[in-house]
């Protein structure tokens, strides 16, 4: 049985931090692409935490990751502007 | 050390440690309700991820960059939210912080109880909301401390080459 509750929760969550990263020369989108594999086997080593779903992935880290990764894409084209005002 | 004295590897090497302590950090405060941890833990383990990015990068060329918009808007999300479902407790089961996604006590209409019910098998009602809104609060809150320090020490080192 699945719980929608870390899926859900999990993607909103990563979504609003992935919304603060900008574009950088250090980390493109085929970083990202590794960043995204890492994270999925990250998934897999956490196991089926928080303990009550029966996928051996975590599938609150995958959620988490897909809207790390989204929000980047989404709004991480922008230059980092803290130093203009 | 200025930010530009920095080694690439370390700048390389940052960014992907960085989404690790933030999806452990979302982790953490997700399962908060049934594990060791929650809110406070999962955002200052987040805000830990931020910082290490904002030092290594320095404030003016860091990928990660918070806003003012954006630190008090989550910030004011988290406060309110978590306020907000409190209010609702009191009204209509008569205590502040009332948990009305379980409702113990079976005082309150079903379809409150089924808006605030967070949905996996533990029943846990309404507690993992509040994790969530105390982890975006947390979050945004000890990464502006360290925005903060970072904007004055800049600011200083510009008055300082201006005498």
């Amino acid at each position: 049985m699945i719980s929608w509750g870390p899926i859900i929760f999990g993607f909103i969550f990563g979504l609003i931090v992935g919304f603060s990263f900008r574009k950088t020369e250090y980390f493109n989108n085929t970083s990202l692409l590794v960043i995204f594999i890492f994270l999925i086997i990250l998934s897999y080593l956490e196991g089926s935490f928080p303990f009550y779903t029966d996928t051996s992935f975590s599938l609150g880290v995958l959620a988490t990751s897909c809207g790390l990764v989204i929000g980047k894409l989404l709004f991480g084209r922008k230059d980092n502007s803290n130093m203009d005002s | 050390m200025s930010s530009e004295d920095i080694s690439p590897i370390l700048k390389i090497f940052v960014l992907p440690v960085s989404f690790i302590f933030i999806a452990v950090g979302i982790l953490t405060v997700l399962g908060g309700h049934i594990t060791p941890g929650g809110g406070f833990q999962g955002g200052a383990t987040i805000a830990a991820g931020i910082i290490l990015v904002i030092l290594v990068f320095g404030l003016k060329n860091s990928p990660i960059q918070l806003s003012h918009r954006y630190i008090s808007i989550i910030e004011t999300l988290g406060a309110l939210g978590f306020i907000g479902i409190g209010l609702v407790g009191l009204f209509y089961g008569g205590s502040f912080l009332y948990n009305v996604g379980t409702d113990f006590y079976s005082i309150i209409p079903k379809f409150i109880v089924n808006i605030f019910h967070y949905p996996d098998v533990t029943n846990a009602g309404a507690v993992p909301y509040f994790n969530i809104l105390v982890g975006l609060k947390v979050f945004v809150g000890l990464t502006a401390v360290v925005i903060a320090f970072l904007g004055f020490k800049s600011l200083k080192e510009e008055e300082e080459e201006d005498d």
